[in-house]
């Protein structure tokens, strides 16, 4: 299983959270970590990270390229393999009983 | 002084209309004649505006038969079905057709009723999530927030269904926001900063793809769908003629290509001729325009074509190596990318060796079927439809081995007048979509070939035969089970027909009777040989209840998991 990371650039329309979530479950991919922010200097559009675990690469670009398909989608880039800066949040759980 | 006036009365009209006025106005911007659907409490403002407006509306008795209805009319035309339903019940219901449309890429835009906006998410009644539900089977959906929006949506939506690859756009519409006024210009500009619908080809790949073809001893083109969305027959016809390349096409390709042509070799899959598929399987350059290589045409993918270089052409780039390796990928329109192959002349592959082999397989092992002379063959009953109709019907199918038949001995040879259900393969389809081919094309002879279990799902539109004086011929292929599961379970479950026999049928004829329509039974060749001139001279609708051999199956056959050579039922 390699980790995959992917970054899209979507327009904020209605339902563009759910269509994108829709494609990962399709595909059988399970989300470790999803990011979405308004882009502040263009509050037309949204950045959305995705980090999940992938076995096929050429089954992981069919998802890219249906990814870049949706109608809201402005771009989409697998970053899996660039100098990106991850961060994590650390937070503080409630233990369970 | 007069035109401030004008203007101002204008101003004062405008602030009149409502969201359902705004809809309607829009939808004859837009250029749409022709509604299907049924109302419901949800959509009763959209209702009431269409009551004051001439577009046409198709009351169908089910919304899964004005969907369908759309989607023929959608085929026929090529310009987008409308749909409006009710919300809750009144869109579930047409779920089947959106998923249908979706799959066989038909332009759709469906519009559907939702609770007001208020009650949204309280289970209100009537209340049914549809843009959750209809997200993975839309190109794209919209729920309506505000009433100033209504113009671009119906605009966009529009859009989206109608360029680069077609598909279904779902609409929903709070009721109250159909009922809210507004001073909303019409007038509305699109705003898709993410929808690049038409990407221009590659001209180093169709470059590296004629060198390749120069070369090729064994080209074949495979032509699905994407021919006939582009409008790329005549295209295609020259392009194979200039450079002598054979043609197979896929179930929903039929007809992009003439079936009398000496270069068309048949449909090619898992009911494809013996001569397709094993052209497919011996070829050197495999070129698709327009076929997105489903499994049912593929067969195991991991015999298919494995000595021929790829081509896909493709005006989905998320096609392009699916289930495919691709040579040379090439994302267009299949009209703009056969114009560019054909301005660069290039050297024809030396082809007629491939071309005389190919002839000795259509000779040797051509479609065949059993004649027993008692019973009416299928096959043959599809013959005479085309004998008599000259090949010219409009065709509509279920799914099955009717349809099956259908596309194996109709010889299709105009563009658009096949009319299926390929990718979702869904019962019920043939029959409403022959209404919706039949209005696209009054003057066409549409001919609606439906299985006994089938017609069964949507046989309650016979009424819009006569509501709408539509002539189409309804012809059942009964052979009083669900034929294909018949068939499978015949092949693969060693005769355990579980379920697949239709014991108890309603009397077809009397059926007809009750609806206003005539009908008449054939039990033999000679009973439909003498009938169907009749029948298709008539402009009125004909209903005939065709019993035929109940023991006939579909073949050749690549059974699953098989390779495309591997067909079983070829002429010994």
């Amino acid at each position: 299983m390699k980790k995959r990371m992917v970054s899209v650039i979507v327009h904020n329309q209605n339902g563009i959270l759910t269509r994108l979530m829709g494609l990962f479950t399709k595909h059988h991919y399970q989300i470790e970590s999803l990011a979405a922010a308004v882009y502040t200097e263009a509050k037309e559009f949204s950045k959305i990270s995705v980090v999940t675990e992938a076995e096929d690469d050429h089954k992981f670009l069919q998802l890219v390229k249906q990814i870049d398909k949706q109608i809201d989608v402005i771009s989409v880039e697998d970053i899996t393999d660039q100098y990106v800066i991850a961060r994590e949040l650390s937070s503080i759980k409630k233990v369970l009983i | 002084m007069e035109s401030k006036q004008a203007m101002l009365n204008l101003e004062s009209e405008e602030l009149k209309l409502n969201g359902a006025d705004v809809l309607i106005q829009a939808l004859k911007q837009e250029g749409t004649e022709i509604l299907f659907g049924y109302p419901g409490g949800a959509v009763l403002g959209i209702y009431d505006a269409l009551y004051r407006s001439p577009i046409k509306h198709v009351l169908a008795r089910h919304e899964q038969g004005a969907i369908h209805a759309a989607e023929g009319y959608a085929r026929v035309s090529g310009k987008p079905g409308v749909v409006v339903a009710t919300s809750g019940p009144g869109a579930t219901n047409i779920v089947t057709g959106i998923a249908d449309a979706m799959m066989d890429s038909l332009p759709l835009v469906i519009f559907t009723g939702q609770v007001a906006s208020q009650v949204i998410g309280t289970d209100a009644f009537q209340e049914a999530d549809v843009v959750g539900i209809t997200t993975p089977i839309t190109k794209h959906n919209y729920q309506v927030k505000r009433v100033e929006d209504f113009p671009r949506i119906v605009k966009e939506a529009f859009h989206i269904a109608t360029t680069g690859r077609p598909g279904p756009v779902l609409v929903d519409i709070p009721k109250d926001l159909a009922a809210q006024h507004t001073a909303a210009s019409l007038q509305a500009e699109i705003n898709l900063p993410g929808y690049r619908p038409t990407a221009s080809p590659n001209p180093l790949q169709i470059k590296r793809l004629l060198a390749a073809l120069s070369e090729s001893k064994k080209p074949l083109i495979l032509g699905g769908a994407g021919v006939l969305h582009a409008r790329a027959s005549h295209e295609l016809l020259t392009f194979s003629e200039r450079y002598q390349i054979p043609v197979v096409h896929t179930l929903l390709g039929l007809g992009g290509f003439p079936a009398q042509h000496p270069l068309f070799l048949g449909m090619a899959g898992m009911h494809g001729c013996y001569t397709s598929n094993m052209a497919i399987y011996e070829c050197d350059l495999l070129i698709n325009i327009g076929a997105r290589f489903d499994d049912r045409l593929t067969g195991n993918l991991d015999s298919f074509a494995p000595k021929a270089k790829i081509a896909h052409i493709d005006i989905d780039p998320s096609e392009i190596g699916k289930n495919v390796e691709t040579h040379f990928p090439i994302a267009g329109d299949a009209k703009a990318v056969l114009q560019m192959m054909m301005s660069q002349k290039v050297k024809g592959p030396d082809s007629i060796q491939w071309l005389n082999h190919l002839e000795q397989y259509e000779k040797s092992h051509p479609y065949w079927y059993n004649d027993t002379h008692e019973l009416l063959p299928p096959q043959h009953l599809i013959e005479l439809v085309h004998k008599h109709t000259k090949g010219n019907a409009i065709v509509t199918t279920d799914v099955g081995q009717h349809q099956m038949w259908a596309a194996q001995y109709y010889s299709f040879s105009l563009p658009n007048r096949w009319v299926t259900s390929g990718g979702l393969g869904t019962m019920g389809f043939g029959f409403p979509a022959a209404i919706g081919a039949q209005l696209a094309d009054p003057g066409a002879t549409v001919v609606s070939l439906v299985g006994d279990g089938g017609f069964q799902m949507t046989l309650q539109e016979l009424i819009l035969l006569k509501e709408w004086g539509l002539p189409v011929k309804v012809i059942i292929v009964n052979n009083g089970s669900l034929g294909m599961v018949r068939q499978w379970q015949e092949t693969f479950y060693d005769k355990r027909f579980s379920h697949s026999i239709l014991s108890q049928q309603p009397d077809f004829l009397k059926l007809a009777e009750s609806y206003g329509i005539k009908a008449y039974r054939v039990s033999t060749s000679e009973e439909a040989e003498r009938i169907f001139p009749e029948v298709l001279a008539d402009r009125e609708p004909v209903l005939l209840d065709c019993r035929v051999n109940p023991a006939e199956n579909v073949y050749p056959m690549v059974a699953p998991g098989k390779g495309l050579h591997e067909m079983i039922g070829v002429k010994p």
